[in-house]
């Protein structure tokens, strides 16, 4: 887009009334006065601008075409468009072939096209936009800490089908210990477990709340994940 | 996008996570790309202003939990059990 940039001079525009001939200058005051004065804003006059801009209407805003591929009618406002866009993920989308042409109409109403084959059209519905797989990756530095009133933590923007959290062993440099929780499903898992009589001691538990994973060990922040200054990762998908 | 929970533990640290975030938490706050990160971290001080950490500075990290004790490895106690039977059983010969 360009701005409307007049020179200054008083004669950026064109502008055109109706009123009589025979109106006086008493009359046109006081018709100025008043709010009555009529008259239709004219055209740019290119003497008095060193550059037109881009005009605000229908077509630079929005056209019935792109208003369309949302699903929505000739009355749409830019406004609706804003709207779509914010809720993207709710958006649900199309395959169109037409004449041999592809597109890819959207619309937040999932009845908008229906499948299937019509004349020289084929409408394919491909899914919402928000249902896709989302990732997330990270990090955590060890705080030292451990027990129930010291749990782990754990947030994402969604909430993940799975979490995988991982160490590096000191000691190997290839290698790293992976626990893979299944969301609202696995309660516990343990680190360094071990088949003596004290395996509990090894075990941490966990809880889910929205997008936040907690876990804590009772006995060491070790068997937490938490040890101070060490780095543990993840990977969540959902 | 580096969170830090805002109410440091009893021991000093704070709970932190780097990642992918849209949203911080609340409680959290947000320490800003391209501020030093003392080499204490966890441990350190904060000032923060809403959700955004305005200043980081080194705290005091407290000595480590000991390690705790390995526990014996099956073959080692495999190898006990044997040592010990071994012993009854040459009490038994005498």
């Amino acid at each position: 887009m360009e701005n409307l940039v007049p020179l200054g001079t008083g004669n950026s525009r064109f502008m055109k009334s109706n009123i009589q001939a025979s109106t006086t200058l008493a009359q046109l005051i006081q018709m100025l006065n008043n709010g009555t004065f009529p008259y239709d804003i004219g055209p740019l006059n290119p003497a008095g601008i060193s550059q037109q801009g881009t005009p605000l209407n229908k077509a630079t805003l929005l056209k019935d075409a792109t208003a369309a591929l949302f699903g929505f009618g000739v009355d749409a406002l830019p406004d609706d468009m804003f709207n779509a866009l914010a809720h993207t993920g709710d958006l649900h989308v199309w395959k169109r072939t037409q004449n041999g042409e592809v597109d890819y109409p959207v619309s937040p109403n999932p009845d908008a096209y229906q499948d299937g084959t019509s004349g020289n059209t084929t409408i394919e519905y491909l899914g919402q936009l928000g249902n896709k797989a989302q990732i997330a990756t990270g990090s955590y530095v060890g705080t030292g800490t451990y027990g129930a009133n010291n749990p782990n933590t754990l947030t994402f923007d969604f909430e993940p089908k799975i979490v995988i959290l991982w160490y590096q062993i000191s000691t190997w440099e290839n290698s790293a210990n992976v626990f893979l929780l299944r969301w609202n499903y696995t309660t516990q898992f343990a680190p360094g477990a071990s088949t003596n009589s004290n395996a509990s001691d090894y075990i941490s538990y966990i809880t889910y709340s929205g997008n936040t994973i907690s876990w804590y060990n009772a006995n060491h922040p070790l068997y937490q994940l938490n040890n101070v200054g060490n780095t543990y990762s993840y990977l969540a998908i959902g | 996008m580096l969170i830090i929970e805002i109410t440091a533990l009893d021991n000093g640290a704070h709970r932190n996570q780097e990642g992918g975030l849209r949203t911080v938490p609340e409680g959290w706050a947000r320490i800003p790309d391209g501020m030093e990160i003392p080499d204490t971290f966890p441990f350190v001080d904060i000032e923060v202003n809403g959700q955004t950490v305005t200043s980081m500075t080194a705290g005091i990290v407290p000595e480590p939990e000991p390690e705790p004790e390995p526990e014996p490895s099956l073959d080692e106690q495999v190898a006990e059990l044997q040592e010990a039977l071994h012993m009854i059983l040459e009490g038994t010969t005498e």
